[in-house]
């Protein structure tokens, strides 16, 4: 049975087109690019309960968050392991494999969300579904660089797009499955008419039939925050469902039939296999760089070249989620007051569109440039033009606060989308590198290990924003503080300034509510509050840029022999 | 001194160690592949990550101690011998 999925029984016939196997790795990443799409589960998730709104038994927000923290690390954990393994029993096995964990994910994660284990939405979701990813990530493309050695850069492209693309089309499934599902909670009217009880732990509860049930309440500001529209008024908790969980159940089975149909669509070529008038680059001066030679995975690890790639992509990697993770932000704060009549909802929103979008076409694009510009030049670019544009944003961001004028929206907005199609290039370009520096043969397992690169970049890059930026806010209100006159302060906050650490804790001192009491020509410090994260991602694609600019060929002792 | 990371210096600081101790310990990984030493080769590493975490964890001067002993410590027990891998 297990034979039909090994690496000999998907050995290609002579005149297999080999285009038949981009649609397949597309196909599964795809599937697996959905990770993304995470933060639309959840607001369900912090409603499982209360269903209009949460309740005292909800799971709270940051705990659901790491859901998807623990799905990326196990993404790299697994990824490094099953390297070796997919090159002993082919991409199909390791396909088949990946849909298994990422379906069976879902359905573990589903049955924790109805029977309310938290444990279980981590194991399912994160550990077992994480593996899933690692395992899908992988499992296509060695078999491409295989395919198509005349156009590494390319046919990497065409499978890595896929995982940045996944977001975007999950995004047009999940909240349909989860309005399908979802069933309202029995409503008992509103405030007035229920008589209602406030227990010690600060439950309310209303009289239903001689018992006490707990309910929640939606006021007039909960209904825009409401999955599906509803009245305002009394709700009884756990009489409704949120959808969520059967929303998981369906997805886990789609993913996994069109992972398992895309892993049986996987071919390998034959040993001696190559593209018809394709003649290998001889090693001579001007290929220097794309080695004839194999260099196995345990091999790799012992080579500086391994290194160099790891800090190119790792810190590539960093550096985009760097202005990722805050570009909407960045837009909203630093555009919307200053350039209101154009930066409103609807621009945020397809500014965030826009951000998938150049991501996903970024990877096919670059990767596909590659093959002409060659691999060092295509990140030689992405480090250069990276650094200027990154240490450009500040300026564009105090020039908006000084002369408001929509040339420096115009520019902000370019340089970033620039910034995303490098980011996602510089993950789609990486396999061609490998294969250009270790060879064909053990490129799946190598790039396997080199994924930790993008689990620590995963710590990094969110790192640096949130650390970063809080000191940022701080500095500039101890800015604020020391021009306000203190009697101002106190009639604001009814607080003295000596308890401003206490005020600034409970989000009663902000910025824009220091900028209401601060003498008139105060600079607003919003615009800057973002400069030493952009100046210090700049510094690390410089540490990137050093580690490509001294990538040399792997020294023939590390050559496998044979 | 632990890590507060008060300022950018402190932030750069912490990424350049912690992608130290990865690939310090991917090496490691590499090396003790190329030495027959089976699942030892399998769970020294493993405690070295361990090692490195809580000394991530413990501010920069245990980290800047942890990582060259550890690293040290490594060509003392690994065995001697290495192979060759061939087709």
């Amino acid at each position: 049975m297990l034979d039909i999925l090994s690496k000999q029984h998907i050995v290609a016939k002579e005149g297999f087109n080999r285009w038949l196997i981009a649609p397949a790795a597309l196909g599964i990443h795809l599937c697996i690019g959905s990770v993304y799409a995470w933060s639309l589960f959840n607001p369900s998730l912090i409603k499982r309960l209360g269903v209009v709104t949460s309740s005292a038994d909800d799971w709270t927000l940051k705990s659901v968050v790491w859901v998807f923290t623990v799905a990326i690390v196990f993404l790299g954990l697994s990824a490094a392991v099953a390297g070796k393994w997919l090159e002993k029993v082919g991409p199909r096995m390791v396909g088949t494999v990946a849909a298994c964990c990422w379906g069976g994910g879902f359905v573990i994660g589903g049955i924790g969300i109805m029977t309310g284990h938290l444990w279980l939405l981590y194991l399912g979701y994160g550990v077992v579904g994480g593996c899933g990813l690692g395992l899908g990530y992988v499992s296509p493309v060695s078999t491409l660089i295989r395919w198509f050695p005349d156009r590494r850069g390319m046919a990497t492209g065409i499978a890595i797009m896929g995982f940045g693309g996944g977001a975007m089309i999950a995004k047009f499934m999940i909240e349909p499955f989860i309005k399908i599902f979802y069933k309202a909670p029995d409503y008992l009217g509103t405030v007035e008419s229920v008589s209602l009880k406030t227990d010690e732990s600060g439950r309310r509860l209303a009289e239903i039939a001689g018992n006490l049930q707990e309910v929640v309440i939606v006021g007039t500001n909960d209904i825009a925050n409401m999955l599906v529209p509803g009245d305002v008024g009394v709700y009884v908790v756990g009489t409704g469902t949120v959808g969520v969980a059967e929303a998981f159940f369906t997805l886990g089975a789609i993913y996994f039939v069109i992972m398992l149909c895309a892993a049986f669509g996987y071919r390998v070529p034959s040993k001696d296999w190559k593209p018809k008038e394709w003649e290998p680059p001889t090693e001579d001066t001007q290929h220097e760089m794309i080695s004839q030679h194999s260099v196995h995975i345990d091999e790799a690890l012992k080579t500086p070249q391994f290194y160099q790639l790891w800090v190119v992509l790792c810190f590539n990697v960093t550096a985009g989620i760097g202005v990722l993770a805050v570009a909407k932000t960045m837009m909203n704060e630093i555009f919307g007051s200053t350039l209101p009549n154009i930066v409103d909802f609807g621009f945020a929103s397809t500014y965030v569109l826009m951000i998938s979008a150049f991501n996903m076409v970024g990877r096919f694009i670059w990767a596909s440039a590659s093959d002409y510009l060659g691999r060092r030049n295509t990140y030689w670019v992405f480090f250069t033009l990276g650094i200027i544009l990154y240490c450009s944003i500040p300026y564009t961001a105090q020039q908006v606060s000084v002369n408001p004028s929509v040339v420096w929206l115009v520019y902000f907005y370019a340089a970033t989308m620039i910034i995303f199609t490098m980011y996602g290039g510089g993950f789609a370009t990486i396999p061609a590198y490998l294969a250009d520096i270790f060879g064909t043969k053990f490129v799946g397992g190598i790039h396997g290990r080199l994924l930790t690169a993008c689990a620590s970049a995963g710590v990094f890059g969110p790192l640096a924003i949130t650390s970063l930026r809080e000191i940022s806010v701080m500095n500039a209100i101890n800015d604020l503080i020391t021009k306000i006159s203190p009697s101002d302060f106190q009639a604001k906050f009814g607080a003295g300034v000596e308890q401003l650490d206490q005020l600034v804790t409970a989000k009663t001192v902000t910025i824009s509510k220091l900028m209401e009491i601060a003498p008139a020509g105060t600079v607003d410090p919003t615009s800057s509050l973002y400069n030493t994260t952009m100046y210090l991602m700049a510094v690390i694609l410089f540490v990137a840029l050093i580690a490509n600019a001294t990538m040399r060929p792997v020294n023939s002792k590390h050559h496998m022999k044979d | 001194m632990s890590f507060s990371f008060s300022n950018a210096t402190e932030v750069f600081i912490f990424i350049i160690l912690c992608s130290v101790y990865v690939c310090s310990i991917l090496w490691i990984y590499g090396d003790s592949a190329t030495r027959d030493m089976g699942i030892k080769g399998a769970i020294l590493p493993l405690v070295l990550v361990i090692a490195a975490a809580l000394a991530l964890t413990k501010g920069m001067t245990w980290a800047l101690l942890a990582w060259p002993t550890g690293y040290i410590a490594w060509f003392f027990i690994r065995p001697k011998a290495t192979h060759n891998i061939v087709e």
